[in-house]
């Protein structure tokens, strides 16, 4: 990332970086503020924030794992500062972040053909599970490597993979049993 | 499946992969967990379709290009040059009126020490040169804007100059 030259290869790949990273960053951050315009803020800001570090990033050709690095530190800057770090569930979330007529909440998932009580299942993960899960759909790192991006121990990571996914597919399997009766 | 397991990690990332090669079959825990995988990227790529790359793309662009801070207006960096050499002319004069007013009370002194009939014989001070009164009147022109701490260009280049010339004549006559 650091071999550009001019204003020409600084465009070129700002577009490729916009081009490769952008769906898998925005859905990340999705995943984790669970609001579209919010969600849309802050990944300008993660590529903001990338494109004026990218001198001094030396991570090539893990260029994804470095913008998601980002966009989870902006995530959780923000969370702190709402002071809902950890965990809420989701009247505390309803209140402190209550949707607007301009916003699009994944209840418009309702209206597709991927399920709403998928969306609620993620919603049923707490934060930390959020993370890991996230982290390893969007940057398809090894556990070890995202919890030492996360900065937690592998074991803390693996546990909080294992029961975010023991909790969807609880999701999954009281709403089989809802279209059965 | 404990935490402290050295297969969890292998099981987990098995469950959690992309893709799983042929033939690869999974024991009844993991296969579950590789359920509630593929059910979270379903609802994830549900989710995240609509996206407008060019959108972002452009406004990254502009953003690069306000941030992008402007060079100074000239008259801005004519400023910035003068301030310097003004203060540095002040404290020039300030000096100078200090040396000035040290030799003249040291002479004083001496008058003072000196018998009354030979006191009568000094009747005029040394310094009677009309410059002092401007150096007085320059050095008050100074203290004003000093203090008031604006700055109109043209009179503080003026200033400046008048400054200049005043030090080069006590330079080369005066002292």
């Amino acid at each position: 990332m650091g071999d550009t030259s001019g204003p020409q290869d600084d465009s070129a790949l700002l577009s490729r970086w916009v081009r490769e990273h952008s769906r898998a960053v925005r859905g990340f951050l999705l995943g984790l503020v669970r609001r579209h315009d919010v969600a849309d803020d802050l990944l300008q800001e993660v590529f903001q924030r990338a494109w004026q570090a990218r001198a001094g990033y030396q991570e090539r050709g893990r260029e994804r794992s470095y913008l998601l690095k980002i966009a989870d530190r902006l995530a959780c800057d923000r969370s702190r500062r709402l002071g809902v770090e950890v965990t809420v569930d989701e009247s505390a979330w309803e209140l402190l972040e209550p949707s607007g007529e301009s916003q699009q909440p994944l209840d418009v998932l309702a209206d597709r053909d991927t399920s709403r009580e998928l969306a609620a299942g993620l919603d049923r993960l707490t934060p930390p599970q959020r993370r890991v899960l996230l982290m390893r759909y969007y940057s398809d790192l090894e556990f070890a490597d995202i919890a030492s991006q996360m900065e937690i121990p592998l074991n803390t990571a693996l546990s909080h993979a294992r029961r975010g996914l023991m909790a969807l597919k609880k999701v999954l399997t009281e709403s089989l049993a809802e279209k059965t009766t | 499946m404990t935490d402290r397991d050295p297969n969890d990690r292998m099981l987990l990332e098995l469950a959690t992969s992309r893709s799983l090669a042929p033939g690869t079959s999974l024991d009844e825990s993991t296969a579950e967990l590789r359920e509630g995988w593929l059910a979270m990227g379903r609802a994830l790529d549900g989710q995240s379709a609509n996206i407008s790359e060019a959108d972002l793309f452009a406004r990254l662009l502009n953003e690069a290009e306000r941030r992008v801070e402007p060079n100074p207006p000239a008259h801005v960096k004519q400023r910035d040059r003068l301030w310097p050499a003004l203060l540095s002319s002040a404290l020039a004069l300030g000096l100078l009126v200090a040396v000035m007013n040290s030799a003249w009370v040291g002479n004083q002194s001496k008058i003072a020490s000196l018998p009354n009939n030979e006191q009568s014989a000094v009747v005029a001070p040394q310094w009677t040169d009309p410059l002092d009164d401007e150096l007085d009147a320059a050095a008050q022109q100074v203290s004003m804007l000093v203090a008031q701490g604006t700055g109109v260009d043209a009179s503080l280049s003026n200033l400046a100059d008048h400054l200049e010339s005043m030090s080069d004549e006590l330079t080369n006559s005066s002292l």
